[in-house]
């Protein structure tokens, strides 16, 4: 697939950030915009990309305005994928796609060695498809597809 | 005297009991400390957040890298180093999950670290880390890391299956 899908990465800074960015060579064949989490890291990281600043949802009870944001968001950029290695933005994001229809790619961070909790096993419960880091994590999402250590 | 970086990581969570572990480690060695969330202030050279550049070039440059139990882990294995590890609890809401601890056992168990379970004992640990860290370069094999290629190849055969069809026209 020689480029030419529109691409929307969700990220925010440390592990996240650098999981993402190893996804390089794949998205910069592509449309690929970002949606990510002002920090040190990904002001730097990410300077010169199309990216669209936004902080995490401050808590739960916040979150349906986030997936309202998310929404409007997608419908802007009508993305065709959606990828994010996992964030409390994410959570939104991953539910404004299911309302979309956009397939949601979700990355498991290689430091992910039993069961996830909280944001993450949201995030890869509401993606389409998991990308795992580790042959034992295969078998611990409905839809996971090995992909090996990224870095 | 050794160059010892100390990362706890960008994220949200205070990581006081690691930044306090190493201020014995100031008077001898040359320290930086990235505490990020943490207001714990080390008399050290500190910073609370560091761009990842920087914080690829201090890893590089260091001689002994200490971290949190994240991604920096792996960084440091990249470099051919073995990091000392302390992991964040989440007994000690130093973290949202168990995942520091699962990894770094996980990692204790065949991988290239040095996990410090008692922070107290964190200046033995730099102190005996040549010899530890000559050991176990030298009897565990690092993973490889994916390459470009198969990289791309894989998420093209994922995006060809979530959308298929195989990109716009």
């Amino acid at each position: 697939m020689s480029g030419g899908l529109r691409v929307v990465i969700v990220s925010g800074s440390g592990g996240v950030l650098l999981d993402t960015l190893a996804l390089r060579p794949w998205w910069q064949r592509h449309d690929t915009s970002w949606v990510a989490v002002p920090a040190a890291d990904t002001e730097i990281a990410l300077a010169g990309l199309p990216v669209t600043w936004q902080a995490d949802p401050p808590g739960w009870p916040h979150t349906v305005a986030a997936v309202w944001r998310a929404y409007h968001h997608l419908r802007r950029s009508r993305p065709d994928l959606l990828v994010s290695a996992g964030r409390r933005l994410t959570v939104p994001y991953f539910l404004a796609a299911r309302l979309r229809r956009v397939p949601a790619v979700f990355v498991e961070t290689l430091t992910q060695t039993s069961t996830p909790c909280g944001t993450a096993r949201l995030s890869a419960r509401l993606a389409r498809v998991v990308l795992v880091q580790r042959p034992d994590r295969v078998t611990a999402h409905r839809d996971a597809v090995l992909v090996g250590e990224l870095y | 005297m050794a160059g010892i970086l100390v990362t706890v990581g960008m994220g949200p969570w205070v990581f006081d009991r690691l930044i306090r572990a190493v201020e014995p480690l100031c008077a001898y060695h040359d320290v930086f400390v990235q505490t990020g969330a943490s207001p714990v202030v080390p008399s050290c050279p500190h910073a609370r957040w560091v761009p990842l550049d920087e914080m690829q070039r201090r890893l590089s440059d260091a001689d002994i890298v200490i971290t949190h139990a994240g991604s920096t882990v792996r960084l440091v294995q990249r470099l051919g180093r073995v990091p000392i590890v302390v992991a964040r609890r989440r007994s000690l809401a130093e973290t949202g999950s168990d995942r520091q601890e699962h990894f770094l056992r996980s990692e204790e168990q065949a991988g290239r670290v040095r996990a410090v379970w008692d922070a107290s004992t964190l200046p033995d640990a730099v102190a005996s880390h040549t010899a530890a860290a000559a050991g176990l370069l030298e009897s565990r094999p690092l993973p490889a890391a994916i390459s470009d290629e198969a990289l791309t190849a894989a998420l093209d055969r994922v995006s060809r299956r979530l959308l298929g069809f195989p990109g716009r026209p």
